[in-house]
C-alpha cells in the first residue's frame, strides 16, 4: 500500500481532472500538494512532516477560495490559479518561519536574532569587508560582546531554515544558499526496495554457499564477508591457514562453482568468460603481513628462535 | 635433492608439525578467523577488515585480542583465567 502522502496525491489527480470549472479546491488540488511537494525537503529540515505541509496547502486553498470573489486580485482580472498559489506559497513561507521561531526561547530572542543579522549585513555593506568583528556589531547595537556571540548562536540554529530563503553575499544576485546546496532526497521507497534486494542476496547466497565444499565455503566467507549461514560450524585455525595457503585456488574453485549454482538456479548469470579469478588485493597488503616474503622470514626466525629455547613454548615442552 | 632436504629438516619440520598441532584445533569466530587470514595474514587494517566483513572497527579489535588471547592459552602462556 502507497504512503498517506502518495495517496492523496494520487487521489487529488483523480479529483481535479473530475471537477467543475468552478470548483476551485477540488481542480486545483493536485496544483497545491505540488507546491508543498516543492517545500517537502526544506520542511523536513525544519522538522515539518511532509503530511502537515499538505495539510497547510489544503487549508490555504481552502481559504482562498472563499476569499478571492471578494478580493482585489479577482477584481483586477488575476486568475484563480494564480492568486491560490501565491497564498499557498506564503502560507508555507510562514509555516517555515513559526517552526524556526519553535526553536527560539522566546519571540523577542527571535526579533533580537533577525536584528543581529540585518545589523551584520548593513555594516557589512557600508564597510565593505568581508568580516564583520562581534565587536563592531556589539557597537553597532549597544550590546555586549557576550550578548552578540551567544545571539549568534541562536542565529545559526535558524539558518537551517530561513536563511535558505534569502539571498547570500557573495553568491550570484538571484542565487540563495538553498540553491547553491544539493538537496538531500530521500527516496525511501528506493531505500526499501534496495534493502530487500540485498536481502534476497543475502539468503541466496547463504543457501548457494552451504552446498559448496567446506574449504571453499570458508575461503568464500572469509575473504568477501558474506553472512555466514546458521548452522555451519566454525572455523578453526587450521582452516583458515589452508585458505590462507591455498587461498586463490579455494575461492576460485568456490566462484567457479557459486555461478554454476547461480545461472541454474536464477539464469543471470552472465558468462564471464576465462578470467583471472584468483583472489587478489592488489596495492593493499601491508609490509607486515605475514603473507609478505620478508615478513615470512622474520616470522621463520622468531619460530625458530623460542621453540629452540627450552620452556620458550610452554605447551611444546609438554 | 627433495628426500635429502626432507631428512636434513626433519627436525625443523617436525617442530612446526608439532606447533600446528598445538594449534590447529583451535575454535574461532568467523570474525576471528577473517581477523587472522586478512589481517595477519594479509595485512590489511582492522578498517578494512570491518569494512569487509560489515562489522564496526572496535568489534575487530576485540575479536583481534580474542584471537590472541585464544591461542596464548593454547601455547601455554596463560591460563584460563587470562593469568601469566
Amino acid at each position: 500500500m502507497a504512503r498517506p502522502e502518495i495517496a492523496l496525491l494520487d487521489a487529488a489527480a483523480q479529483v481535479s481532472q473530475q471537477a467543475e470549472p468552478n470548483d476551485h479546491v477540488n481542480r486545483f488540488m493536485r496544483l497545491a500538494l505540488w507546491i508543498a511537494g516543492r517545500n517537502r525537503n526544506e520542511a523536513e529540515r525544519a522538522g515539518i512532516e511532509w503530511q502537515d505541509l499538505q495539510g497547510t496547502a489544503l487549508l490555504a486553498l481552502v481559504k482562498a477560495s472563499k476569499t478571492y470573489s471578494k478580493s482585489k486580485a479577482a477584481a483586477k482580472g488575476i486568475p484563480f490559479k494564480a492568486y491560490m498559489s501565491t497564498a499557498i506559497k506564503y502560507e508555507i513561507s510562514d509555516l517555515l518561519q513559526k517552526a524556526s521561531l519553535a526553536h527560539m526561547p522566546s519571540r523577542s530572542v527571535y526579533n533580537d536574532v533577525r536584528s543581529l543579522t540585518i545589523a551584520a549585513a548593513a555594516l557589512q555593506s557600508r564597510t565593505e569587508s568581508e568580516h564583520v568583528t562581534d565587536k563592531q556589531l556589539a557597537e553597532e547595537l549597544g550590546w555586549t560582546v557576550e550578548k552578540v556571540q551567544k545571539y549568534q548562536l541562536y542565529s545559526r540554529a535558524l539558518l537551517n531554515y530561513k536563511e535558505l530563503q534569502q539571498p547570500l553575499p557573495g553568491l550570484e544576485k538571484d542565487e540563495t544558499l538553498g540553491d547553491s546546496l544539493s538537496d538531500d532526497t530521500v527516496d525511501v521507497e528506493g531505500e526499501a526496495i534496495a534493502n530487500v534486494t540485498i536481502e534476497a542476496e543475502g539468503r541466496w547466497l547463504a543457501q548457494a554457499t552451504a552446498e559448496l565444499p567446506p574449504l571453499a565455503r570458508t575461503a568464500i566467507i572469509l575473504t568477501f564477508g558474506l553472512p555466514v549461514p546458521s548452522g555451519v560450524p566454525s572455523p578453526t585455525i587450521g582452516d583458515v591457514i589452508r585458505v590462507a595457503l591455498n587461498q586463490s585456488a579455494s575461492a576460485s574453485r568456490g566462484l567457479r562453482q557459486l555461478r554454476e549454482v547461480r545461472k541454474n538456479d536464477r539464469g543471470d548469470m552472465p558468462e564471464l568468460g576465462k578470467q583471472d579469478t584468483a583472489v587478489r588485493f592488489g596495492g593493499r597488503k601491508s609490509p607486515q603481513a605475514v603473507g609478505d616474503e620478508a615478513a615470512q622470514r622474520v616470522a621463520i626466525e622468531i619460530f625458530e628462535r623460542y621453540s629452540s629455547e627450552p620452556g620458550a613454548i610452554p605447551a611444546l615442552q609438554r | 635433492m627433495p628426500e635429502r632436504w626432507v631428512i636434513e629438516n626433519y627436525h625443523a619440520t617436525d617442530k612446526i608439525e608439532r606447533f600446528l598441532d598445538l594449534i590447529n584445533g583451535i575454535k574461532l569466530t568467523w570474525l576471528e578467523a577473517a581477523v587472522l587470514l586478512q589481517n595477519i595474514y594479509q595485512g590489511f587494517s582492522f578498517a578494512d577488515v570491518a569494512d569487509n566483513m560489515n562489522v564496526k572497527e572496535c568489534q575487530v579489535d576485540k575479536a583481534y585480542s580474542s584471537l590472541i588471547r585464544k591461542v596464548a592459552m593454547a601455547l601455554g602462556y596463560i591460563t584460563a583465567a587470562g593469568k601469566e
